[in-house]
């Protein structure tokens, strides 16, 4: 189980995360939501071990993830917001390269690299430089970096980001099957429809606090709403929607 | 058995490849050649062959400029006096030591930003389980590695071919070999020596100062950092002859001049060192083992809060820019910028150079270079008092400000055609219409800018206060009147917006442009000052001369004017074709 306990991260002695946790057991996905500047990235950071909290910590199985770093690591499989590769490397040896890294085997970690490139439809491009693919492809590239050495624990940071509509569906169901072959999954997203469809408990945050953490049913129940956007909106809306539309529009006559 | 050989090689390499911490020191190898932006098409990428290739040409160029100096045949044809090699050869070691100092320098300035892991760095290699120990070795290994290999390269062609020059006639092949093994241990030294005093510049400056006041202040070092070198390579000329003649006390500035220690190690191995010469060799050689140690506890002192702390740097990015408004806005919109194209385009070309460090470091080599030319000519007419007292200044003092303005409009013309974030210009591309641009006049205003403020707030009251208001105002009219024809010449036909086109063929005609410029900087100031010098006492005549000169550049401009079609904004340059028409329908 992953489990974060009063997670605490202070910039200049503001919070930007403050006082969150969370459990995740092996075949739940957390879906973890909030409007930009709510601390989302910062606590991607902490869980993956990049950003040290400034109070509360980050366990697995009870263990602090601080007392082996180097293992927690590599049981963890992160796609990050930003697709920051290598754009002189080709997508092949950008993923050797990982795997190399992550100290897979060799013949292991070659027939896996052609299988992903196959089954992600990139196999063709897989000797271009990273310079010359897509947002989607880059985004597809992170995905297969994140999943090839068959990790534990999952974290995705906008996955969806640029991908197309076939990618995207495809990526849906990739999540849900990791969920239920026992994967801890972290999930951040502003896409609320895949969200809703994929994750089996939300946590909301706002300016850093956890204002609700439930399941996906249980979330609905609370709010009264029918949908997951009417939710997160009543939680995280400080100004009428409707509202706010008139007076853009009445800003573009000025 | 080469076959063998080759796959023994191979299977060595593929195995210390799929090793994690190797796998790392090559990609940090490699990453300092391929850098750049997502796109890659803002960048100069010239390759790792070609990059060693044209390091290493300078040195066998200047190696073989000496063989006149060394060739009995010739000396003979001459009909110089017997010469010993060895002791001739003293100028030209100072200038290989200086050389490559210069290379291995100007290589790490330009390399500064990549010495260290960046953001791209941490985000993809934080993650994976990698110590932060390994990253740090793997990274400082590559770079000394390849600090090493830049200094054989750039001393390799010379560290044969001048031995051999020298030992041409009266040496044996073991002398040969010695004094190239001195040459060679001695101008390495000095390309380690100045790679490793940047090295830990840049270490105490992450250590001491916050990231964006690194940032800003790194670029200012960097700038003053080639000033340095090239001061060093002018110093080629006068120390030589003072090492030389080196008796007693040794003078401050010559402890100051690490290209003299390295010398001194030199001729301390070959045996014709003084006890001046060996005192400095001591020195020399105490000051690089300082060096290299400094370089190494500060680099892994500074590594750690660089790199650990980057993504606290990324997540408190979003920072208020200090809002700096034109206080002259109003008075410019109305009297200097007076069409929307010029309006937007201006503020754009200028911010865009103010905050950009790759085109801002250029245009500091530039200008850089004019500084070092102008305070030659600086030492050069105050040493001469007559240039001082006299009722006119001298060639030498009139040259300065003809000098910056030359380096600060070249340098600027360059840098127009360098892009930055190519993938932007599509706002240009959307907006502009490419038959009715003003990017030529815009380009006027911006150098003129950069010229016009300094030469009548700087130049003028101080030729004023040596020379008087008459002779001042002339000279300040003649350098302004020259800067508005020199800047019309470089754009006449420039049709893009600064730094939105892709790179031109530059290697196509890079001999020609060198030639030109050279040129151009004998005639903007040498010409012009000797004439001034003459002219300067009679007015009358100098006002004749300067109508002359700008009526003659109005009609060059008017003739050589564009038609509406070479008229047409670019936002990509077309290779040169290889097959040209004689156009003879042309309009």
């Amino acid at each position: 189980m992953l489990e974060a306990r009063g997670l605490t991260k202070c910039y200049a002695g503001i919070p930007a995360v403050d006082n969150v946790s969370f459990s995740i057991r092996p075949g739940e996905i957390l879906g973890y939501l909030g409007p930009n500047g709510s601390g989302k990235s910062t606590t991607v950071k902490m869980i993956t071990g990049l950003l040290e909290p400034t109070r509360g910590e980050v366990l697995l199985h009870g263990q602090s993830i601080k007392n082996d770093l180097m293992a927690y690591k590599k049981r963890l499989g992160y796609v990050p917001e930003e697709a920051l590769l290598y754009p002189y490397l080709s997508g092949w040896e950008y993923l050797e390269f990982v795997g190399t890294l992550r100290g897979m085997e060799r013949p292991c970690l070659k027939v896996r690299i052609d299988s992903m490139l196959h089954l992600l439809s990139l196999y063709p491009h897989r000797h271009a430089p990273i310079s010359a693919y897509s947002k989607g492809m880059r985004q597809r590239i992170l995905l297969i970096a994140a999943l090839m050495d068959d990790p534990e624990i999952l974290v995705f940071d906008e996955p969806l980001s640029g991908l197309d509509v076939t990618s995207a569906l495809l990526f849906r169901k990739l999540v849900k099957q990791l969920g239920q072959r026992g994967k801890i999954i972290f999930y951040c997203s502003h896409v609320l429809e895949v969200v809703e469809k994929v994750c089996t408990h939300l946590l909301i945050l706002r300016q850093g606090k956890l204002i609700a953490y439930e399941s996906v049913n249980g979330l609905q129940k609370i709010t009264g709403l029918p949908s997951l956007e009417d939710s997160f909106s009543h939680f995280v809306e400080e100004k009428d929607a409707e509202v706010l539309v008139g007076d853009i529009v009445e800003a573009m006559r000025a | 058995m080469l076959t063998w050989l080759r796959e023994r090689i191979f299977q060595w390499h593929e195995g210390l490849r799929q090793r994690p911490f190797w796998r790392l020191v090559e990609h940090f190898g490699t990453r300092i050649f391929q850098t750049g932006s997502e796109s890659g098409d803002d960048e100069l990428d010239l390759g790792i062959g070609t990059m060693f290739a044209l390091l290493a040409s300078p040195g066998a160029f200047a190696s073989m400029f000496l063989f006149d100096k060394y060739s009995s045949l010739i000396r003979f044809i001459r009909g110089n006096a017997p010469f010993d090699p060895y002791d001739a050869s003293l100028p030209d070691s100072y200038f290989f030591i200086v050389f490559s100092m210069v290379i291995t320098g100007a290589v790490t300035l330009l390399k500064w930003d990549v010495i260290f892991p960046d953001r791209r760095d941490y985000m993809n290699l934080a993650p994976l389980p990698l110590r932060t120990r390994s990253i740090f070795l793997a990274n400082l290994l590559a770079v000394v590695s390849l600090a090493v290999l830049f200094a054989i390269d750039v001393n390799a062609v010379s560290s044969v071919m001048f031995p051999v020059l020298v030992n041409l006639e009266h040496g044996t092949f073991m002398l040969f070999l010695y004094f190239a093994g001195v040459h060679m241990l001695s101008v390495l030294l000095a390309g380690l020596f100045i790679f490793f005093a940047m090295f830990a510049l840049i270490g105490a400056l992450m250590l001491a100062l916050p990231r964006r006041l690194f940032r800003r202040v790194s670029l200012y070092l960097r700038v003053a950092g080639i000033m340095y070198l090239l001061t060093l390579l002018v110093t080629s000329f006068a120390v030589p002859t003072v090492l030389r003649h080196l008796h007693g006390t040794i003078p401050l500035r010559i402890y100051l001049l690490p290209p003299a220690w390295f010398l001194a190690f030199s001729r301390v191995l070959v045996g014709r060192a003084t006890p001046e010469l060996s005192a400095l060799a001591r020195f020399g050689f105490t000051a690089l083992l300082m060096v290299i140690v400094t370089a190494l506890v500060l680099y892994g002192a500074s590594y750690r809060r660089h790199f650990t702390h980057i993504p606290e740097s990324t997540d408190t990015a979003l920072k208020k820019r200090f809002s700096r408004r034109w206080i002259l806005n109003p008075l410019s919109h109305r009297w200097l910028l007076r069409t929307p194209f010029q309006k937007a385009c201006y503020p754009f070309i200028l911010r865009t150079l103010m905050r950009s460090e790759r085109h801002l470091l250029f245009l500091g080599a530039f200008a850089g270079l004019g500084l070092v030319i102008a305070s030659q000519d600086l030492l050069f007419g105050f040493s001469h008092q007559a240039g001082l007292s006299s009722s006119v200044p001298s060639t030498s003092l009139l040259a300065i400000p003809l000098v910056l303005s030359y380096f600060l409009i070249c340098g600027l013309r360059f840098v127009f055609e360098m892009p930055t974030e190519l993938r932007a210009n599509w706002v240009h591309k959307m907006i502009v219409d490419p038959e009715k641009h003003e990017s030529a006049a815009v380009s006027c205003k911006v150098i003129l800018t950069f010229i016009w403020p300094w030469l009548v707030l700087i130049a003028l009251p101080v030729y004023a206060y040596y020379w008087g208001w008459m002779i001042a105002l002339e000279h300040t009219v003649v350098v302004l009147l020259w800067s508005w024809c020199l800047t019309g010449l470089l754009l006449l036909r420039f049709r893009k917006i600064p730094f939105t086109c892709s790179y031109p063929p530059w290697h196509e005609y890079s001999v020609v442009l060198v030639v030109f410029y050279v040129l151009g900087l004998y005639f903007f100031t040498t010409v012009t000052a000797g004439i001034e010098v003459r002219l300067l006492p009679h007015p009358v005549r100098l006002a004749i001369f300067v109508a002359g000169v700008f009526i003659g550049w109005r009609m060059l401009m008017k003739h050589k004017a564009p038609t509406p079609f070479e008229q047409r904004l670019i936002f990509e340059e077309q290779p040169v074709s290889p097959v040209e028409t004689l156009n003879l329908f042309r309009s």
